[in-house]
């Protein structure tokens, strides 16, 4: 068995070996066109992340009438908590408010030294479980929040968080798509490589074949040539998107852009070992599809 | 070891290449296959290997039934059928010494057995010498007992030859002839297809004629 697997390997390597130049385009290819998907994963990854941290600070304010009721107010706080979707209220008052504001725009003391009646309205704060903080779930309940009596208005992030998670599912799509189109090209490319190996061992398979070689001793050093194609295109790939993220973060805080809202990630180890594993996947694929067609007939 | 029942083989609409062949090739035979070019003799020879799947008829091969035999068992019955063919069908990018020692290889015997059987039969056709050189270094009788060493390397049970002398030299081909025969002689049972006459008169061995595909007397 051992032995065999190591023929195998040494086949693979002397058919390398014989086709050096074909065999880096390949690489070469393949690299280019993961390197794409990884700018496209990188991208996606970093948006996520920004909406999820965003997410998990979010919170609604609902502002109410200075002159509410207390029976309104009772109301309201029962409402809240019997509500599943709300984790927790936090009750803000105008006093609370002005004094928030106040350690905000310390700095500007003159401007609320000049203030003699307190503009801020009470107002509570509402944090949403985790699995609950979708747009859609929040707008809902922030309709119903806003038939209440006493409420004078309600914030949240309305507008750019519906937007962000529109965007965020177009660019999953987007990111599927093209990631799905690329692996079909490489795949292509690659099961390429392997019929023009194929072709060139043609009298050689068929000795094998005449002499009652198993197909998988036959496929075995095909396999292995396909999946090291596949393998060396993936950690190329991730050479090239690293020294790019090191180009880009160099660029990002010389500009100072970005700084304090959030870092921008490389890909995670465990995505890494995603994209290796997958250029192997690819890799063998790609050989198959050669092989099935090369050996059926 | 060999038989067969109303044998048919067509590879277009109204070519016959086997029509109706019935027969029986016992264990340690030695048959010669004979007829004009076209007659059949290579489609004969390949149905045994399985390299063609024949149409319609029955035909048992080492005791397995080759109408139902499946694709991944077909390279363990191959593994008892040596075969040379005409045009030796040698590794040109290979050693003699790697050509005889790759059937050996692919059915996962040890690397010092395989050296051991290798430089045996090396001997055996007096080719040791020869070992490093390729095949397209070699002249053409050359060639052919290193294709034949390669055929019994494995010790088969059948071993087949599709016109193994007609690129050699007539002095060479005795030479040839005497490795089928000591093979024979070993207990192998031989299919040798061939039309050559000098070979045929001089035989007492049984000889089969084919005829457009059928068996003539
Ligand atoms: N691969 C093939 N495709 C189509 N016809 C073939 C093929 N091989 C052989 N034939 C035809 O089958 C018949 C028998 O051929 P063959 O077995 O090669 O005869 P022989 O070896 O006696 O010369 C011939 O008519 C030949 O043209
Ligand atoms: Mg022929």
């Amino acid at each position: 068995m051992i032995q065999l697997i190591g023929s195998a390997l040494k086949e693979a390597l002397e058919g390398i070996k014989a086709n050096k130049e074909a065999y880096l385009i390949t690489i070469g290819t393949t690299a280019v066109s993961m390197s794409i998907l990884g700018i496209f994963l990188i991208v996606y990854f970093n948006i996520q992340g920004m909406v999820k941290k965003w997410r998990e600070n979010f919170q609604v304010v609902v502002y109410l009438q200075d002159n509410i009721t207390k029976k309104d107010m009772e109301k309201l706080k029962s409402y809240f908590s019997s509500m599943l979707e709300i984790d927790e209220y936090l009750y803000v008052s105008k006093d609370q408010a002005l004094k928030k504001f106040r350690t905000r725009l310390a700095r500007n003391q003159t401007i609320l030294d000049s203030l003699n009646v307190n503009p801020l309205p009470a107002s509570f704060e509402l944090k949403f479980k985790k699995k609950y903080r979708h747009f859609e779930k929040i707008k809902s309940i922030a309709e119903d929040v806003n038939k209440f009596k006493g409420i004078e208005s309600l914030e949240f992030g309305e507008g750019w968080l519906g937007k962000i998670e529109t965007m965020l599912f177009f660019l999953k799509f987007i990111v599927l798509a093209v990631g799905g189109l690329i692996c079909v090209g490489i795949i292509l490319i690659i099961s390429n490589a392997i019929k023009l190996s194929l072709y060139a061992r043609k009298d050689e398979i068929e000795i094998m074949q005449l002499v009652g070689a198993t197909d998988w001793f036959i496929k075995g050093p095909f396999l292995f040539e396909g999946i090291l194609q596949g393998f060396l295109g993936a950690v190329l790939s991730l050479i090239i998107l690293y020294g790019f993220y090191g180009m880009f973060i160099d660029n990002l805080q010389a500009s100072r852009f970005f700084i304090g809202a959030q870092s921008f990630l490389f890909i995670t180890p465990r995505d890494v070992a995603y994209i290796v594993l997958s250029g192997v996947l690819i890799g063998y694929a790609g050989s198959y599809v050669s092989l099935r067609k090369f050996l059926n007939n | 070891m060999i038989q067969m029942y109303d044998v048919h083989k067509k590879y277009t609409e109204n070519v016959e290449a086997l029509n109706g062949i019935n027969l029986k090739i016992s264990k340690g035979e030695f048959v010669f296959i004979t007829g004009p070019s076209g007659a059949g003799k290579t489609t004969f020879i390949k149905i045994i290997l399985g390299w063609e799947k024949i149409d319609r008829g029955q035909m048992i091969i080492n005791g397995i039934n080759m109408l139902k035999i499946k694709r991944s068992k077909l390279s363990f019955l191959r593994r008892n059928i040596g075969v040379v063919f005409q045009d030796f069908k040698l590794i040109k990018s290979r050693s003699v010494y790697d050509n005889i020692a790759f059937p050996q290889k692919v059915i996962g015997i040890p690397y010092k057995e395989i050296k051991r059987n290798t430089w045996e039969i090396l001997k055996n056709i007096g080719l040791s010498n020869k070992k490093d050189s390729f095949p397209l270094e070699l002249a053409g009788g050359e060639q052919q007992r290193i294709a034949i060493a390669r055929a019994l390397i494995n010790k088969p049970k059948i071993l087949l030859a599709d016109e193994p002398t007609g690129n050699i030299d007539p002095e060479m081909m005795w030479e040839i002839m005497k490795l089928f025969i000591k093979a024979n002689i070993n207990g192998t049972t031989v299919v040798f297809a061939t039309h050559n006459r000098d070979l045929l008169k001089t035989t007492k061995q049984r000889v089969i004629h084919l005829k457009k595909g059928k068996i003539v007397e």
